[in-house]
């Protein structure tokens, strides 16, 4: 092996480390990051709801009213994502006060975000309603 | 008899689809785990094993064989792939016969004295017999705690109320309970436990004072065979084997599941429909055995039949006294005078006025229902091995109705009291049933099955559900009102100006209550609407943001390479 090759592959190997090693910061600051974790939880909260009501639908009209009885695997996974659901609307409504408070977002976006928020705690409101969110 | 026939039944006749799902399962309980098995056309094979000439209404058993063989000529393959019937009267049964296919695979014909089918909550009837057996021997009373009953049973009501529950509420549906709807139906035998642990792993809340409404109850009925087993020391399918079955000679009837392989007979097998034909499944076992485990074939139903119709004897053979018998037929709980009410164990049928006590039954994939017209000594069964929307109770209707057990209705007479419009408007509004589940995921069905009342003009009624089902009504007397064009009834309780509950007349097994504003239908779509919409919208927003971001991301870095490649 030639110097010029060792040389190479040190080169490749420390590109990389310094890949891996920036991918690791990224998770790791965006992990730490409020703004970043308020915003995950509200698109979250947006995908989980409206996979749950097509999931449950689907569900429902494939299988017939029987299926909220005979609770085969996808009603079981319909009926978990309520607990999902109940748990991104806390997340989205926490970091809607943090945004708030340290004013992380733009004025549009915190509004947005609250008006997300706001929906997420209605939306829930009416999944215990309906018994799918214990109290 | 060459009556002309009517199309007209009793009542709100099958309004089926998820009402009529609903209320099977009410009836019972259930869950389908039904794995289809094979493929075929629906036989249509009938084989009639027991005829005898009758009288009452049945003048000739002949003409009515053959009316019985025509309406379920028209159901065979289409609605059912087999069926069985049994038609007594004066004593004696006068149609036993079996249609169609008990097992569609194995091209088996039903036999009314060999072929069993799963007759669901019919077998409450027999639950409550046992009962009234031990009022009738001192062992129980109906309005002892039943908690007296059970002294080392792991079983106990809580005391929720004052008032404690008795055997008379287990009977009539008023206990309170809240409603499961699943009698705790398992796929699998092994998954079968004893009912004691049944019954306490299962127990409901009590959401309602004993005595005060109707909300149809498995675990009561439950309870009910319990107190009977515990109270005679053993076991409930021992004591209903000993004192029902063998004394009526009942040979192939059981509440034992799976049915014992040495029991005479065969089981028919439940079928799911696929397309225009039907599929065999997989039969499924009811853990609240005395609610709805019974098997028995038309002929045991119809020497049951005759056992109640012959003020509680059968020949030499007695059950019950004829006091107890008769104690039994009568009205144990009023809902309204106006629509049917509780007799012990059975619920009227059609009009109050007219004495006619029945039972409708389901499993998961067999239906059936039991009809007592005790004034013409008449007694129907019709089990069916499948669950269509139209089911067993359409044939009995059609019987009642082509020999007359209740007179045909008439045109509705307005009331002449003036304020009409007034109680219109007092009643309208969102009503939910009793027994239907308030708790849990199955609260959504609750929601599905509201009923909508609105004001009409001249002080009618219009009610509507989400399935579309719209009906007109007529007031009657003040707060009753009649069907336009069918036979139901609403009855309104009223207090105040504000409703206490509405009764209607097609829905013995429970009662509707006002809905509160925030859980009606229209608040609870609307808010669900918006909020999906709003996520919708927001995810779209997201989308179509980052896709401009990284548009522009490209753009600029190919405007970046045009520059450096210059």
């Amino acid at each position: 092996m030639t110097d010029q090759h060792v040389s190479q592959q040190r080169t490749e190997q420390q590109h990389e480390y310094d890949e891996r090693s920036g991918f690791t910061h990224a998770v790791k600051r965006r992990l730490t990051s409020a703004s970043w974790l308020a915003h995950s939880a509200s698109v979250g909260l947006s995908s989980v709801s409206i996979g749950f009501v097509i999931l449950f639908m689907v569900v429902l009209e494939t299988g017939g009213d029987l299926t909220l009885f005979t609770r085969p695997l996808p009603m079981q996974i319909a009926l978990t994502l309520p607990y999902l659901i109940g748990a991104l609307t806390f997340g989205t409504t926490v970091g809607v006060l943090l945004a708030w408070r340290y004013r992380y977002w733009s004025l549009t976006t915190r509004i947005h975000q609250s008006v997300l928020a706001l929906l997420g705690l209605v939306f829930s409101w009416q999944l215990t309603t309906l018994g799918f969110l214990p109290l | 008899m060459t009556r002309p026939r009517l199309s007209t039944t009793d009542d709100s006749t099958d309004r089926a689809t998820r009402r009529s799902f609903l209320a099977g399962l009410g009836s019972l309980g259930f869950v389908a785990v039904g794995t289809a098995t094979g493929r075929t056309s629906a036989a249509t094979d009938s084989q009639s094993t027991d005829s005898q000439p009758g009288e009452g209404p049945f003048t000739n058993s002949d003409e009515l064989e053959g009316f019985v063989d025509d309406i379920m000529a028209e159901r065979i393959g289409t609605t059912t792939p087999g069926a069985t019937v049994a038609i007594v009267s004066e004593d004696a049964p006068i149609l036993t016969k079996g249609y169609g296919a008990a097992d569609v695979d194995a091209d088996v014909p039903v036999r009314a004295d060999e072929t069993v089918f799963r007759v669901g909550s019919v077998g409450k009837l027999v639950t409550y017999t046992a009962v009234m057996q031990g009022v009738e021997n001192g062992v129980l009373d109906l309005d002892t705690d039943v908690n007296s009953y059970l002294g080392d049973s792991a079983v106990t009501v809580p005391a929720t109320y004052d008032d404690p529950v008795t055997l008379r509420h287990l009977g009539t549906h008023t206990a309170g309970f809240e409603s499961a709807l699943d009698p705790d139906i398992v796929a699998d035998p092994t998954a079968l436990d004893p009912l004691e642990v049944v019954l306490t792993n299962h127990q409901p809340s009590r959401i309602r004072p004993p005595g005060d409404l109707v909300g149809y109850s498995n675990y009561g009925a439950a309870l009910a065979g319990h107190v009977v087993a515990k109270a005679h020391e053993t076991t409930f399918e021992e004591y209903v084997q000993s004192k029902l079955f063998e004394p009526l000679g009942m040979t192939h009837s059981t509440f034992s599941q799976p049915v014992p392989d040495d029991q005479p007979g065969d089981l028919a097998a439940p079928h799911v429909r696929d397309g225009d034909s039907f599929l065999a499944a997989d039969d499924v076992y009811i853990n609240m055995r005395p609610a709805g485990s019974l098997s028995a074939t038309a002929t045991d139903m119809a020497a049951f039949m005759r056992a109640h119709l012959g003020d509680g004897a059968v020949g030499n053979t007695r059950i019950l006294d004829a006091d107890t018998a008769e104690a039994m037929h009568s009205r144990h709980h009023v809902r309204h005078p106006a629509v049917t009410n509780w007799r012990y164990g059975f619920h009227e049928y059609g009009n109050p006025e007219v004495n006619l006590i029945g039972h409708s039954g389901a499993t998961v994939n067999f239906t059936s229902y039991l009809l007592l017209a005790p004034d013409d000594d008449v007694g129907i069964f019709v089990g069916f091995n499948s669950n269509p929307s139209e089911g067993p109770k359409a044939v009995v209707d059609e019987i009642v109705a082509e020999y007359e057990l209740q007179q045909a209705a008439t045109t509705p007479t307005p009331t002449s009291r003036p304020g009409g419009q007034e109680r219109a408007e007092t009643v309208a509004g969102e009503y939910s049933l009793t027994y239907l589940p308030q708790s849990g995921p199955l609260q959504v069905v609750d929601l599905l099955e509201h009923l909508t009342v609105e004001p009409a003009a001249n002080g009618r009624l219009r009610t509507t559900t989400l399935e579309g089902d719209a009906r007109h009504w007529v007031e009657t007397e003040p707060y009753v009102y009649d069907e336009v064009g069918g036979h139901d009834v609403l009855a309104f309780e009223v207090t105040d100006g504000e409703v206490d509950v509405l009764n209607i007349n097609s829905e013995p097994t429970g009662v509707y209550q006002p809905v509160p504003f925030h859980e009606r239908q229209l608040v609870t779509g609307g808010v669900l609407g918006t909020a999906l919409s709003g996520f919708g919208l927001s995810l779209v927003g997201w989308g179509g943001h980052s896709a401009w971001r990284q548009w522009k991301q490209y753009r600029t870095d190919e405007g970046f390479d045009t520059e450096d490649s210059k």
